[in-house]
């Protein structure tokens, strides 16, 4: 018996869940038909997971069940200790735009007239994390029609959400239905309907499957239904349906008709030689297939709206038909709304706006640039300043400002004016008992959306960050400041505490002024025993320094 | 009987679309153009037909030298194949924008039975044709031409895809062909 399971959709909401099983392999240079024969010929009877990656030639993997069982949807219940994993974009916009254009380029030129250009997203599996557990928290996110989890290696799995039916035979009917077409949820269905473009990104592939179907049927196939809705939770797609009866069997259908003609573009052998110069990575498993197979029926998806997890390093792939009339800034978001579950990661900067607070707006500024360099090196400052200076001088009132950017796209800001809340005369902080901040350089030292550490503690509460090695960090909005015989102290960035701008402006100087006293600022690591006799303070820009009670847990 | 076509890929995504549509009135074989096509084999079909695919008519010129060689069989050139007759016969093949691409339009056709029909298009080129040609049909929304036939060679060419779904009436063209072919 295996320890880590394999499922696979079957049937509505039944999957096939197995943990008696073997994993086959296709051996090098032998040829998915040569392999596929070879299992139907030894393992006919037996039920069969089966992955083929998008590069046909690659390793076919094939699960043998032993045993199985179907299990309903509702059997896999979450793990609600899952906090969500931020995710990178691993392409940028200017390159996604970029990329997009020298299609429709290509497409002008009579080169082909559709490709499907995906790029990826990526993130740390946090240890804690079980995989299996992570596929059922998506499974309950995506809810795919067409699911499965592969666990290929101890360290490899694959988690796929995929809403698309490759190939289903039952008997000699076979059967496929490709999406294409997408709109987000808000937008009205008959916007997505009425849209010529979208219109022609789904026919084209429906003559182009009509063809592959064609090419292992028996007699002429038929287009069942045609821009048929497809309601996901995170999009609206449409599809259509394609049928025929063939007496073939799996291991030449499949290889007749793989890579799938949705997921590659139109006419299919040039495109697939686009997709080698534009895409920068193999696709490996994702838009190949995945399914199971018993005697002559089968059923496989295409593997697409999918993770890989390599130990800890979790990907998502997205991608879109591109088209002569595709807008690159529509297809960058439809991009985006295909990894809609998944949470990319976002730069927090909040600031107060009033006269005297100028001169921190250039440390602002310079922070915020380090912080998206972080993740994307092909920002420029004047950018950032770019999205900065769009922020008024003065307001009417004073307010604070909070602004959320996508380190990946800077047109995608989110800029807010808030009253500013008077804080009590009297605030007591605490230390956590949890030392699980992360310490060490990097994003850590920049406000983001990732806040983890920090959604573990009551908010009605200033409490002291511990990290990892057990020295304070910071509260969830302040930095901290600690007096003893004069001298101020704050945690060293190693900590993992955020650069904040107050602070980053009284290390610059090493002094610390308060009224028309001055006193020396020295970085360190601080741990619980330097609070005894010491004074604490609490600083950011927005509040200032404020000093503070510490009270016994 | 059956009569005997050949086409010859250009490397497309549509052929078994084409050999659907001519089936079972035509008994089809395919045959990729970078291979080999001599006169002997040429020579067994009734009918020549040189398929879609990507690129442009200069891309390809083995099938374009079987054009301009003297072959005596009837061609039937579909969207690229379409070009290659225009490009063949001293006519001129320029970008045209936007694209069609799996996109309608109706036709404007001298042949009562073909007016107004909806074709499937797929094309970002268009035919300037030679003096060789007569224009049998044009789009009705652009007024680019959609159907020509060489008016001393057995050519016929269209620059629409007549075996795709999107394409009305599809067997009409094949009658057509079929009593072409015997003129």
């Amino acid at each position: 018996m295996n320890k880590s399971p394999v499922v696979c959709f079957y049937k509505d909401d039944q999957y096939i869940y197995s943990l008696d099983y073997e994993l086959v392999q296709s051996k090098k240079d032998q040829t998915l038909i040569h392999f596929l024969e070879q299992i139907q010929n030894q393992f006919s009877q037996k039920m069969k997971i089966v992955q083929v990656d998008f590069e046909t030639k690659s390793t076919v993997n094939i699960f043998i069940l032993n045993s199985y069982e179907i299990k309903h949807k509702n059997d896999f219940t979450q793990n609600t200790d899952l906090a969500e994993i931020l995710f990178k974009t691993n392409i940028t916009k200017t390159d996604f735009i970029h990329t997009v254009k020298k299609i429709k380029h290509d497409i002008s030129q009579g080169r082909y007239y559709q490709v499907n250009f995906t790029s990826s997203f990526s993130s740390l599996k946090p240890h804690r994390y079980d995989t299996f557990d992570l596929f059922k928290h998506y499974l309950h996110k995506f809810n795919s029609k067409f699911p499965a989890y592969l666990p290929l290696t101890d360290d490899i799995q694959i988690l796929c959400y995929s809403p698309e039916l490759f190939l289903s035979k039952n008997d000699s009917l076979l059967n496929t239905q490709p999406i294409k077409g997408s709109s987000k949820v808000s937008e009205n269905f008959d916007l997505l309907i009425n849209d010529q473009k979208e219109n022609a990104e789904l026919s084209m592939i429906v003559d182009l499957l009509r063809n592959d179907l064609q090419s292992v049927c028996d007699n002429q196939v038929i287009v069942k239904s045609h821009r048929k809705k497809m309601a996901l939770n995170y999009m609206i797609h449409t599809f259509s349906e394609i049928e025929g009866t063939t007496h073939l069997k799996c291991p030449e259908i499949l290889s007749n008709m793989l890579p799938a003609g949705s997921i590659s573009g139109c006419p299919k052998i040039e495109s697939l030689i686009a997709i080698k110069e534009y895409e920068i990575s193999k696709r490996g498993f994702y838009t190949g297939c995945i399914g199971w197979w018993k005697q002559d029926d089968f059923q496989f998806n295409l593997a697409i709206r999918s993770f890989l997890n390599n130990k800890h390093n979790l990907n998502y792939y997205s991608g879109c038909g591109i088209v002569y009339d595709s807008d690159p800034e529509k297809e960058w978001q439809e991009f985006n709304n295909k990894a809609g579950l998944i949470d990319i990661i976002k730069i927090w900067d909040a600031f107060k706006i009033s006269e005297t607070e100028n001169e921190l707006m250039s440390i602002h500024q310079q922070r915020t640039f380090e912080a998206i360099r972080t993740v994307n090196t092909k920002i420029t400052f004047d950018e950032v300043r770019n999205i900065y200076d769009q922020i008024p001088k003065i307001l009417e009132s004073e307010k604070k400002c909070r602004l959320e950017i996508n380190p990946f796209d800077l047109s995608d800001v989110k800029i807010e004016y808030q009253n500013i809340i008077p804080l009590p005369k009297i605030i007591n902080v605490s230390v956590s008992k949890y030392k699980n901040q992360k310490s060490g350089l990097g994003l850590q030292n920049f406000k983001t959306n990732q806040r983890q550490y920090w959604n573990q503690f009551d908010p009605a509460q200033e409490i002291i960050g511990l990290n990892t090695d057990g020295f304070l960090t910071e509260t969830a909005r302040f930095n901290l400041f600690i007096k003893a015989n004069d001298i101020f102290y704050t945690p060293d960035l190693n900590s993992g505490c955020i650069n904040g701008c107050l602070r980053e402006s009284f290390v610059n100087n090493n002094q610390i002024k308060i009224g028309s006293l001055t006193y020396p600022l020295f970085e360190k690591k601080i741990s619980l025993s330097d609070l005894i006799d010491a004074e604490i303070y609490l600083g950011n820009s927005l509040r200032g320094l404020i000093k503070v009670n510490l009270i016994q847990n | 009987m059956n009569k005997t076509a050949l086409i010859i890929d250009h490397d497309d995504s549509f052929i078994w679309n084409i050999k659907a549509w001519l089936e079972p009135e035509f008994q089809v074989s395919i045959l990729n153009h970078s291979e080999n096509i001599n006169h002997d084999q040429i020579n067994l079909y009734d009918l020549i037909i040189l398929s879609p695919g990507p690129k442009n008519p200069v891309d390809y010129p083995m099938s374009l030298n079987l054009l301009t060689e003297k072959i005596y069989k009837p061609v039937l050139g579909i969207c690229l194949g379409f070009q290659m007759m225009t490009v063949a016969s001293g006519g001129t093949v320029t970008a045209y924008s936007p694209p069609k691409h799996g996109k309608t339009s109706g036709i404007t056709c001298h042949n009562k039975l073909f007016n107004n029909l909806q074709v499937a298009r797929y094309h970002s080129l268009q035919c300037l044709m030679s003096d060789n040609f007569e224009i049998i049909a044009y789009s009705c929304d652009d007024q680019i031409v959609m159907w020509a036939e060489h008016k001393t060679k057995k050519q016929l060419g269209f620059q629409f895809h007549p075996e795709s779904f999107l394409t009305d009436s599809a067997d009409l063209y094949k009658q057509y062909i079929l009593s072409w072919l015997l003129i």
